[in-house]
């Protein structure tokens, strides 16, 4: 070969080069030890000294002592324990509505961009009408649908699906709103990404090769979708969040006594008077968390693709 | 010509209002390398994709190895299409980032139904027949030059045997010097594996050096088809003088005799196409003639012989000027 | 100009249409009729006929789906279930001031605060004052308004008593503080980054480096080459944040206790007050287009490009 047409050198690995990109940004490590110190909360609250569930009337609204670090609420039960059970709500909600939303979304953009025509028109002019819409209303509405029709007596084919309600304290329900109404960035980021990756010449390779449509769609499409779909990600979850405590927050969301951040904020709320704490470490617990996971999402996007974190307005 | 491997009949290409193809005819003999030429935007990629289907024609015909593929569903032209692939031109964009070498030259053959012991088998001596080693088969393509990504994609081409392989300007994204080796792996290829080339390109000096013969196109339709030597040695439409006498060569200066034949300003865009002969908007020659009125009304159709067709009405004008002029000879 | 204005109108009107199917569906799909109050006190049927008939309650689906649009289209929203001599209209009147003031009041104060704070960071590129205002634009993204409401009330009103905890006297109290100011953080934020970046990628256009070069002070600069140019994008985000002041309204509301339309929808979610739901969510989503609508008429008239864009 001549000198012209060197071969680039070969880089180094992934795990060396991330974990370089950890230690220089202090900010993201503090963020990192921060959601593992949510998730060990979330994971282990069971081993916590106090019961999340245990009344204890004696010690009504007690402000942070030795005994009861954060103090207890109104019904005398343990803060700790409560914002770890509500932090095991917020991830599993956040996990599972992310999958949930973000499947939909790979699934409607890739369809769009990939049919064309017709079908992508009409796609996307749902998808706009969403987008122009508030989600946090759309999410409340539908919550409300959900708790409408399963949280009261529902029979028929309705009935395994309200029991399953009833178990998950509402859990269900905020699940299935957040997974159903949250995809619509992620259907517009794919769309884009696929509708780039459509032409590309590799993909006229394989078609002349005779593949099937699924076959692209596996082998080029949704590989190389990868990196725009944890884009995708990054903004998703936080958003699950923030909406999850949202909708307990107004009550369309977690039923008590499940604990959740956002049922917490609510009930904290009418005591902010006297027992401020009760207001100001469920607030602290989520503000801090949506924080770490925003932080992580920019270095993981600007590790990612640095073009689209550039270009990235008002998204959320 | 007696056998036909690939027929194109009144291809028209349309998006929206322009049409990137417009009515193109030709036929592709077994064994023979058809150039394709033109400047940027005449609607030669265009053309070329149509040809593989990868873009359906918006009328026309396209026959290959006696299927009308353009009467096929999807699920049919899948497979009469096998023998028909094409190397890219950019060889950046045509391999996909996430795959290994092996499993993008042995791609073809898994949706072909080989299995994976053949698979391999077969990969490594792809990679062999195109110069790299059979040990590469497990980097990706961001280890590898631009040269020898196209040497990759050729493999990928070569993968299920086909009979005609569209190179759509192989050669334009790679440096000059890599260019050559290029030229010459397709030739060897093509030599060893008795393959048919529909060879899309700018490049005079290249196409001189691979085609049998030449067809020249503008604005989305061929203006002159002839065997290599006849086209170079005596064109019989104006812009192709005007393309020939564009070709640098090494030694001779610009010259004025060179201007007389030289294209004035920028091809018209294919949205507002020019009526009559659409070349004579930019023709040296109708000016020489005093502009007359036919060319700016009258769309020229093809004529000539023994396989050398030209589309201009004053083709046989032509001749005795090239005579007078010792550049053109000389780019020649 | 005028066609861009009716095409932008047109593509408003299947938006609105889609919100408004959805909404309806969803509120139909709810079970309870909208005449029992708990079920406690079944009505009487010969009301509950003349109820039906006065809102098409007794006809078909798609024909109360065209009616209650037709309606909807006059400004008739119908009735409040949960209190029935108040019509959605009365509602709207007597709730949705307080809350279009509180919204405009905290927009106002992100594009006022937010453009010199933006430019300040652009300019000086000290990197205390980036820090500062990174820290300020990160937080105001990532903060819920419900956690940025709760937390300034706790400090600002019971730890120092500077304002009130609880309760509405007006704009021009004590009292709006703390709503304005957490309904405007988001979008102060994203006015900075946003008015930072573009000021940024201004200051480097050739006509601003040859302004600077032939020895223009800065300020007549700023103010004449590179503050119009840079406003585009701001005010564009700025409008894109209207959407979320108005859902912010719904957690500063109900936590600083503030009469005003976010706090009833919230309520009328509660009790599952339909028509109020659907009403209300109709109205946001006029708001929502207006605003949009009136942010492209903005960029358009600032921007010559998107005029050319637009004709095309």
């Amino acid at each position: 070969m001549s000198v012209l047409d060197l071969a680039p050198p070969r880089d180094a690995g992934m795990v060396t080069r991330l974990w370089r990109f950890i230690r220089h940004n202090p900010a993201l490590s503090l963020a990192l030890a921060f959601l593992l110190l949510v998730l060990a909360l979330a994971l282990f609250s069971s081993f916590l000294p106090h019961d999340a569930y245990r009344q204890n009337v004696l010690v009504r609204n007690s402000g942070p002592s030795l005994k009861y670090w954060l103090g207890t609420d109104a019904l005398g039960r343990d803060m700790v324990a409560r914002l770890a059970v509500g932090a095991r709500v917020s991830l599993t909600v956040a996990v599972a509505s992310t999958i949930i939303a973000v499947a939909i979304g790979v699934l409607v953009g890739t369809i769009a961009a990939y049919a064309g025509g017709f079908i992508d028109n009409a796609i996307m002019r749902f998808v706009d009408s969403m987008y122009a819409f508030p989600d946090t209303l759309f999410a409340i509405l539908f919550a409300a649908l959900i708790k409408g029709q399963l949280g009261g007596d529902a029979s028929g084919w309705m009935a395994p699906l309200a029991e399953a309600y009833r178990l998950s304290g509402g859990l269900l329900g905020v699940l299935l709103t957040l997974g159903l109404t949250g995809w619509v960035t992620t259907s517009r980021l794919v769309r884009a990404q696929v509708l780039s990756l459509k032409h590309a010449e590799y993909v006229l390779a394989c078609r002349l090769a005779g593949a099937s449509h699924w076959f692209i769609i596996r082998k080029h499409l949704l590989p190389n979708t990868l990196p725009v779909i944890l884009i995708a990600v990054t903004f998703v979850v936080p958003n699950a969040i923030l909406l999850e405590a949202g909708l307990s927050f107004i009550g369309v969301g977690i039923d008590p006594p499940t604990p959740s951040w956002g049922t917490m904020i609510a009930s904290g709320a009418q005591s902010i008077q006297s027992y401020p704490h009760l207001l100001v470490f469920p607030a602290l617990a989520i503000g801090l968390t949506l924080l770490a996971l925003n932080v992580v999402g920019d270095a993981l996007r600007d590790l990612l693709d640095p073009a689209v974190s550039a270009s990235r307005g008002a998204a959320t | 010509m007696s056998e036909i491997l690939l027929e194109a009949r009144d291809i028209e290409v349309r998006f929206n209002a322009v049409r990137a193809v417009d009515g193109v005819s030709l036929t592709v003999a077994p064994g023979e390398t058809l150039a394709i030429v033109g400047e940027s935007g005449c609607g030669k990629t265009t053309l070329g994709r149509s040809l593989a289907l990868l873009q359906r024609p918006t009328s026309g015909k396209v026959t290959f190895n006696g299927a009308e593929l353009t009467a096929l569903s999807d699920r049919q032209l899948r497979q009469a299409r096998r023998q028909l692939q094409m190397v890219f031109q950019d060889p950046y964009a045509s391999l996909d980032p996430r795959q290994r070498v092996g499993e993008i030259v042995g791609e073809p053959l898994l949706i072909a139904g080989v299995d994976r012991a053949t698979r391999q088998k077969r990969v490594a001596e792809l990679l062999d027949m195109v110069g790299l080693g059979a040990d590469m088969a497990q980097r990706l393509p961001r280890e590898f030059s631009g040269g020898q990504r196209q040497r990759i994609g050729i493999a990928r081409a070569l993968a299920c045997e086909p009979k005609l392989i569209i190179c759509d300007e192989p050669l334009s994204a790679l440096d000059v010097s890599i260019q050559a080796q290029i030229v010459n792996l397709l030739i060897d290829l093509q030599r060893r594996l008795r393959l048919t080339y529909v060879f899309i390109s700018h490049d005079l000096a290249v196409v001189r050096q691979m085609a049998s013969r030449v067809a020249v196109m503008y604005l989305g339709r061929i203006v002159e088809i002839a065997e290599t030597e006849q086209l170079f040695s005596a064109p019989r439409h104006p812009y192709t003088v005007a393309l020939l006498s564009s070709v640098p060569t090494l030694g001779s200066g610009p010259s004025p005799v060179a201007e007389d034949f030289l294209l004035a300003g920028d091809p018209p865009s294919p949205s507002r196409v020019p009526g009559g002969c659409r070349f004579h908007t930019r023709c040296w020659l109708s000016g020489k003639l005093g502009h007359p009125e036919r060319c700016a009304t009258q769309a020229p159709v093809s004529t000539g012989e023994g396989g050398h067709l030209a589309a201009c009405h004053f083709s046989d004008e032509i001749a005795p000027l090239l005579s007078t002029s010792p550049l053109l000879k000389g780019a020649a | 100009m005028l066609s861009f204005l009716i095409k932008r109108i047109l593509s408003a009107i299947p938006t609105l249409l889609i919100a408004y199917t959805l909404v309806f569906f969803i509120a139909h799909a709810t079970p309870g009729s909208p005449w029992d109050s708990g079920g406690n006190r079944p009505i009487e049927p010969s009301i509950k006929a003349v109820l039906d008939a006065k809102y098409n309650l007794d006809k078909p689906l798609y024909v109360q789906y065209t009616s209650y649009l037709w309606n909807a289209l006059r400004g008739d929203f119908g009735p409040s279930y949960r209190d029935r001599t108040q019509s959605v209209n009365d509602i709207v009147a007597r709730f949705l001031p307080v809350s279009l003031k509180l919204g405009a009041a905290a927009m106002l104060l992100a594009v006022l605060l937010g453009l010199p704070l933006g430019a300040l960071a652009a300019l000086t590129r000290h990197p205390a004052v980036d820090g500062l205002i990174r820290m300020i634009s990160t937080l105001g993204i990532s903060m819920p308004t419900y956690v940025v409401t709760s937390i300034l009330i706790v400090s600002l009103g019971v730890g120092l008593g500077l304002v009130p905890t609880f309760g509405w006297k007006g704009l021009f109290t004590a009292s709006s503080l703390v709503p304005i100011f957490s309904l405007a953080l988001a979008p102060l934020a994203a006015v900075i980054r946003c008015f930072r970046t573009s000021m940024l990628e201004v200051m480097n256009l050739d006509f601003v480096r040859t302004a600077r070069a032939k020895g223009m002070k800065p300020l007549p600069i700023i103010i004449h080459h590179m503050g119009r140019n840079a406003l585009i994008p701001a005010i564009t985000v700025a409008g894109s944040y209207a959407a979320y002041v108005l859902v912010g309204s719904f957690f500063v509301e109900s936590i600083a206790g503030i009469p005003g339309f976010g706090r009833y929808f919230v309520l009328a979610i509660a009790a599952r007050d339909y028509p109020v739901i659907i009403g209300t969510t109709l109205i946001y989503a006029v708001i929502v287009v207006v605003i949009n609508l009136l942010v492209d008429l903005s960029y358009f008239l600032l921007d010559p490009r998107a005029r050319l864009e637009q004709g095309r």
